[in-house]
């Protein structure tokens, strides 16, 4: 999956010039770059929920074969978790309510309304149940965001797991801490282009003694 | 297929029952409009003809009421908190989204209407099982052209702040509307088409009257529900899910 040489717009405004960039299928991809850089519009393209994909991105799955999890971790507040997993299960074609690895955070509020939940509790669910249901691409836009470290923890081991199944993910974030630099790839997006596309170990290598710098302008 | 679309109507059955504001406007308000108007003609039997001319008014009335703030509001109010673009990716196809939907805002509309012919019978001891299977009939058929119709405010790029007004007003204008006749034959399509109070009546009448017919009344009852239903199908399916004025 990769995009190549390609202007990428938000409405009439130009958001990245010519920008080329691979998701890795063997690592867990990041797309990174301070507010407004265009990473969602990226998400967007790529989920292709509209049929709006351009041309230029280039062997990604069909809309359906993608799950999109969007920044708000967006959910109907009048339903409980109980039957938020049992609907995510339907879609999966599994029992998720009996799963063996149910999370704590999802076991302990089963019969908590949605709404009722923490921002964090809402995302980790959401992101959880999103990754239970079989497809070939997982876009989650900022899924680190309202969450605690541990949770934070919890979701980085998850990622990385999964890769081993043969998901493919990518992630808008601005946490870089718990990461693994030789399993996860990172684009970074800079003064409207592609700044950086490549392995961690290449961009710590690339930014070499301005590497804290460049990843807390990002993290802010 | 089937079984994602069965799974989303029981999901959505439980969001609806939480959301009972909206039976205030489609049920309540027609029933105490029905209720004051019945109860001094309550001592005598009607007819089938005048409980159609009744009661067909009130149809269109929740018909267009429940399908507007039901179904329109729903999907409009669920792009714009970027939930349906979530929703619609978990489930993979946004026309399963809009098809349970559109399944439970019938059913809780057939449901409503149900109630009020039962209340309007009971009161005026007048039961009958013709009038009963016609209304009901009448609301299955304008709620499929309602919610089509209704499309095109879901591709257009109006601001959701707007969307109430708007929906008010054409909930006033048809009603207005509904009292205007015309012989004129382009005219009644044309009111046909934009008038969905209009069409409910007509639709309505023509189930009772089908064994005594002409062109000149069938026509402008079946052009503008083709017209409208091929319309509808082809925008359907261009409806954003996410959306039209806030990015990402």
């Amino acid at each position: 999956m990769k995009v190549e040489k390609c202007d990428i717009y938000a409405g009439e405004r130009l958001l990245i010039r010519q920008g080329s960039f691979v998701v890795d299928s063997n690592r867990l991809n990041l797309l990174i770059g301070n507010n407004g850089v265009g990473k969602t519009v990226i998400l967007d393209k790529i989920s292709n929920l509209d049929r709006n994909r351009p041309a230029e991105f280039i062997g990604f799955p069909d809309a359906k074969d993608i799950i999109y999890q969007t920044q708000g971790a967006s959910f109907i507040d009048e339903v409980t978790v109980l039957t938020t997993l049992k609907l995510f299960g339907e879609m999966a074609g599994v029992d998720l309510v009996n799963h063996l690895n149910l999370p704590e955070i999802i076991s302990k509020n089963m019969e908590a309304r949605f709404g009722n939940l923490s921002g964090g509790e809402r995302r980790f669910i959401i992101i959880w149940a999103s990754l239970q249901v079989p497809r070939k691409l997982y876009l989650f836009d900022e899924p680190f965001a309202n969450l605690d470290p541990y949770h934070v923890s919890q979701l980085m081991k998850l990622f990385y797991s999964e890769l081993a199944t043969g998901k493919t993910i990518l992630l808008t974030t601005h946490q870089f801490e718990e990461l693994i630099p030789d399993r996860t790839h990172i684009t970074h997006i800079a003064h409207q282009k592609v700044d950086f596309d490549g392995t961690m170990t290449d961009f710590m290598m690339h930014h070499g003694d301005d590497l804290q710098n460049v990843l807390k302008e990002i993290a802010s | 297929m089937i079984k994602k679309i069965k799974a989303l109507i029981f999901f959505q059955i439980k969001v609806a029952l939480d959301n009972k504001m909206d039976l205030v406007y489609s049920f309540f308000m027609p029933l105490a409009y029905l209720l004051v108007n019945t109860m001094s003609n309550s001592h005598r039997q009607i007819s089938s003809a005048n409980q159609l001319s009744d009661l067909l008014p009130f149809v269109g009335y929740m018909v267009v009421t429940g399908v507007l703030n039901g179904w329109v509001m729903n999907t409009l109010i669920s792009r714009e908190r970027n939930f349906l673009k979530t929703f619609t990716s978990i489930v993979g196809n946004k026309l399963y989204i809009f098809a349970a939907n559109f399944v439970v805002n019938l059913f809780s509309n057939l449901l409503q209407v149900l109630a009020i012919v039962a209340i309007y019978q009971g009161i005026t001891h007048s039961i009958n099982s013709l009038v009963i299977l016609i209304l009901l009939t009448t609301a299955v058929v304008m709620d499929i052209i309602v919610s089509l119709a209704s499309t095109i405010i879901l591709i257009s790029r109006m601001k959701l702040s707007s969307i109430p007004m708007i929906l008010t007003t054409y909930i006033i204008v048809g009603l207005a509307l509904s009292g205007l006749q015309t012989n004129n034959f382009l005219l009644h399509i044309l009111l046909n088409m934009v008038s969905m109070y209009t069409l409910t009546i007509d639709v309505g009448s023509l189930i009772y009257h089908q064994g005594n017919v002409s062109m000149a009344t069938v026509m402008p009852v079946l052009l503008p529900i083709i017209v409208i239903a091929i319309v509808g199908l082809i925008l359907v399916k261009k409806v954003p899910v996410s959306s039209i004025h806030v990015r990402g």
